[in-house]
C-alpha cells in the first residue's frame, strides 16, 4: 500500500467516524427526546392521577383493606351496645362466619352473626345506627326480630324486648392480582 | 500579507533543462546542465527549496526531439469517443509500439492531430520528482507552451507559425487555434528555405507565415522564397520566455493546455492535485460541519436530558405529596396508578357493586309505613337484601290487605298476603316485602324532584354508593313495633 492509499484510507476512516458521531449524535438526540417526551407524559399522568387520588380520597370509604383486622368488631359491638344502654348479658353471641367473594368484583365480604336477646327497638335501632355511624364499611346484611316479650322492670311500665339476629358485614377491599 | 506562490514552468532544452517563473512580466531562469533523472530532480528541488517551493504543481515542457507527432483522418466522429481506436490509428506511422508510448490529441472535427513521447524515457524523471515533493502538474511540448500565447482561434482558416529556437526553427500550423501540425526544421540558413517551401506545398492555397524571433541570417535566407508570404515579428519574445509565460498562465488557470501528456501511465498519482487546495477547503469544512452538526445534536441531547430530569423531579414531588410516607419506587407513575385503584375500591369509585338499601333505611320505611288505626301483632320481622318477611297476626282477613296496602304506599313491593284464621280469635298472616328505593335526584336543568325522589335521610346521603352509606337519625323515628291499640 502506497503512503498516498494509506493517507487516503486515514482520511476516508477519518470522515467515516465523523459521520458515525454525528449519526450516533443525532440517535442518542432522538432518544433522549423521546425520553423527555415520556417523562412530560408521565408527568403530566401522575398529575392527573394525583388529582383523582385527592378526590377520591374525600370520600368516604366502603370497604376495607384485606389486612385490616376485624378482631376489633366484638370490641366495637360491646361499645355500641354500652352507648344503647344494652346490657352485656343481653349479647348471646358473636359468631363469625366465612368470607365470601362478592360476584365479578374485587369485593368480599366478611359477615359476622350477632344474636341478643331482650332488647328493646329502641335499644336495637340505636345500637345499629352507633355501629354502622363508626365504622363506614361496616352494613347490616341481615336483621331477624321475633316475639316481643314483655319484660318489665316495674310491673306499671311494661317494656317489649325482642331477640334479635343480626349479620353484620364487613365489605373488603381485595382486588385479584394478576397472575 | 500571504506571500502569492510562484508558478514553476521547468523546460527541456536540448542541452539541459531550464527551471523558471513569472516575476513582473520578466522570466526569472536557472539552468541545469544534468540529464540523469535523479540528480537533476535533487537539483531542482534544492532550487525550489531556495525559492519556498510549498509543493504547487509545476508544468513540464518537453523538448521537441523528444516527442513524435501524427495525423489521424476522423472518418466517422465515434471515433473520438474510442481513444484507443485512436491511438492504434496514431501507431501506424510511428517506429514505437502504442503500448510504450503516452499520446494525447488536439482533436477537432476532422482530425486528431497527436503528441506522444516515449513512456519508459519519461517517467524516471516524473517518479524522481516526484519522490522530491515536486508536483508536475501538466506536461506539454515546450513549442506548444510557446504558441499558445500568441494563437488565435480565427475560424476556418490555418495559421502558420515559425519561432527559431537556437538551431532550430519550429513549425506549427494551427486550424481553428488548434495544432494540426508540427514540425521541427533545421535553423540553418541554406537548409531552411527548402524545408518552409517543401512544407508549404501542403497547403492548398498558398499560406502566410509569420515568423517570430528570426535570426538576421534566417531572415536573410526566408527572403529568398519570393513566392511565398511571410511576416515577420520583431518584437516577439523568445521561445522559451513565451513558454513560461504560457506555463504560468496554464497553472494560473486563465488557460487550457492543447494537450496533457500527463496522463495514462505518466498519469499523476495524485490526480486531484490541481484542485487539491479546494479539496483540502472542502474536506476542512465538512469535519468541522460534522462536527458541528455533533456538538448541536449532543447539546441538544443534554439539553433534552435535562427537562427529563426536571420532569421527573416534578413527578417525584407529585408522588411525595400523595404517599408522603411511602419510599421514592422507580415507577412513580405504575405506584399512582395502583394507588388510584386502591383508593377508588375503598371509596367504591367506579365499581360495580350492586346497591343494596341501608338496613337502617329499610327498618325506618318499614316503621312509617306501618298504619296508625290498624290493630296488629308483628311476631318476626326478616330483613334481607332490601326484602321483609313478616309474620304477625290481624283481627280480620281484611286487616291483611289494609296492612299490605298501607306497605306499598311506603314504596314496598308486597305479595299479596296469605292469612288464615286462628283457632281462638284472629288471623294470622304473611306476607313478604321488596324496598325499591326512591330514584336519586336528577342533575340541574331537569324537572324539580319530586317528593318521593327526594333523600329521606339527612345525614350521610352522599348518593354512593346510594343508600349503602344512609346512616339515619332513625332512633328517634322508631315506633311501637308491635301496636297493641
Amino acid at each position: 500500500m502506497t503512503s498516498r492509499s494509506k493517507s487516503q484510507l486515514i482520511v476516508a476512516l477519518g470522515f467515516g467516524l465523523l459521520v458515525a458521531l454525528a449519526v450516533w449524535s443525532f440517535q442518542e438526540m432522538r432518544a433522549a427526546r423521546a425520553s423527555a417526551g415520556v417523562a412530560q407524559k408521565n408527568l403530566n399522568h401522575c398529575q392527573e392521577l394525583a388529582q383523582k387520588i385527592a378526590k377520591v380520597r374525600q370520600r368516604p370509604t366502603m370497604a376495607a383493606l384485606e389486612e385490616t383486622t376485624i378482631t376489633s368488631l366484638a370490641t366495637l359491638i360491646d361499645e355500641a351496645a354500652t352507648g344503647s344502654q344494652i346490657r352485656k348479658n343481653n349479647i348471646v353471641r358473636i359468631e363469625p362466619l366465612p368470607s365470601r367473594q362478592v360476584a365479578e368484583t374485587d369485593y368480599k365480604e366478611q359477615p359476622t352473626y350477632v344474636e341478643m336477646r331482650g332488647v328493646s327497638l329502641q335499644q336495637l335501632v340505636s345500637f345499629m345506627h352507633t355501629l354502622l355511624a363508626d365504622q363506614s364499611e361496616l352494613d347490616v346484611t341481615s336483621l331477624r326480630i321475633t316475639a316481643p316479650r314483655y319484660e318489665s322492670d316495674s310491673p306499671t311500665t311494661p317494656v317489649e324486648t325482642w331477640l334479635a339476629e343480626i349479620t353484620l358485614t364487613y365489605l373488603i377491599y381485595s382486588p385479584k392480582t394478576n397472575g | 500579507m500571504p506571500k502569492t506562490p510562484k508558478r514553476w514552468t521547468l523546460l527541456q532544452r536540448p542541452n539541459g533543462w531550464l527551471l523558471a517563473h513569472r516575476v513582473n512580466r520578466e522570466s526569472v531562469i536557472i539552468e541545469f546542465n544534468r540529464h540523469e533523472p535523479a540528480k537533476l530532480a535533487a537539483e531542482v528541488e534544492r532550487a525550489l527549496s531556495q525559492q519556498q517551493y510549498t509543493g504547487e504543481g509545476i508544468v513540464l515542457g518537453l523538448d521537441s526531439l523528444s516527442c513524435m507527432v501524427g495525423s489521424v483522418i476522423i472518418d466517422d466522429p465515434r471515433m473520438l469517443r474510442h481513444r484507443q481506436r485512436l491511438v492504434y490509428e496514431f501507431e501506424e506511422g510511428l517506429p514505437v509500439p502504442a503500448e510504450d508510448l503516452t499520446v494525447d490529441f488536439a482533436s477537432s472535427k476532422d482530425q486528431a492531430f497527436g503528441v506522444a513521447v516515449e513512456t519508459a524515457r519519461l517517467a524516471p524523471l516524473l517518479d524522481a520528482l516526484q519522490e522530491n515533493g515536486i508536483q508536475v502538474q501538466l506536461i506539454l511540448p515546450v513549442a506548444f507552451l510557446a504558441a499558445s500565447t500568441v494563437a488565435g482561434a480565427k475560424q476556418d482558416q490555418q495559421q502558420w507559425m515559425l519561432w527559431h529556437d537556437e538551431d532550430r526553427v519550429e513549425l506549427l500550423v494551427l486550424q481553428d487555434g488548434l495544432p494540426c501540425d508540427w514540425r521541427t526544421l533545421p535553423a540553418d540558413p541554406k537548409l531552411l528555405p527548402q524545408h518552409i517551401g517543401m512544407r508549404s506545398l501542403d497547403s492548398a492555397s498558398p499560406p502566410r507565415f509569420v515568423f517570430r524571433s528570426a535570426t538576421f541570417a534566417t531572415r536573410a535566407a526566408i527572403d529568398s522564397l519570393s513566392d511565398l508570404t511571410i511576416e515577420f515579428v520583431d518584437d516577439s519574445p523568445t521561445l522559451v520566455n513565451a513558454a513560461i509565460e504560457a506555463g504560468d498562465r496554464l497553472l494560473r488557470g486563465s488557460s487550457t493546455p492543447w494537450i496533457d501528456l500527463r496522463r495514462d501511465t505518466l498519469a499523476s498519482s495524485d490526480p486531484h492535485r490541481p484542485v487539491r487546495g479546494l479539496l483540502n477547503l472542502v474536506t476542512v469544512s465538512a469535519i468541522i460541519l460534522l462536527l458541528s452538526v455533533s456538538s448541536v445534536l449532543l447539546f441538544r441531547t443534554h439539553r433534552y436530558e435535562q427537562t427529563a430530569e426536571v420532569y421527573l423531579a416534578a413527578q417525584e414531588d407529585v408522588f411525595r405529596d400523595v404517599l408522603p410516607s411511602r419510599r421514592l419506587p422507580r415507577g412513580i407513575r405504575r405506584i399512582l396508578e395502583s394507588e388510584l385503584a386502591k383508593a377508588s375500591g375503598l371509596t367504591g369509585s367506579g365499581t360495580d357493586l350492586p346497591e343494596r338499601p341501608s338496613m337502617l333505611v329499610v327498618v325506618r320505611e318499614l316503621l312509617s309505613a306501618l298504619p296508625q288505626g290498624l290493630r296488629f301483632r308483628i311476631n318476626e320481622v326478616r330483613f334481607e337484601q332490601g326484602r321483609i318477611s313478616i309474620d304477625g297476626e290481624v283481627r280480620t282477613h281484611a286487616d291483611g290487605d289494609a296492612l299490605a296496602t298501607a306497605l306499598r304506599r311506603q314504596g314496598f313491593q308486597v305479595t299479596a298476603p296469605r292469612t288464615q284464621q286462628l283457632p281462638n280469635q284472629g288471623v294470622s298472616i304473611r306476607m313478604t316485602a321488596k324496598y325499591i328505593p326512591p330514584e336519586p335526584a336528577k342533575p340541574k336543568g331537569d324537572s324539580e324532584p319530586t317528593e318521593a325522589a327526594e333523600p329521606k335521610l339527612a345525614a350521610g346521603s352522599n348518593q354512593q354508593p346510594a343508600n349503602r352509606r344512609q346512616r339515619s337519625s332513625l332512633v328517634t323515628r322508631y315506633s311501637s313495633f308491635a301496636t297493641p291499640k
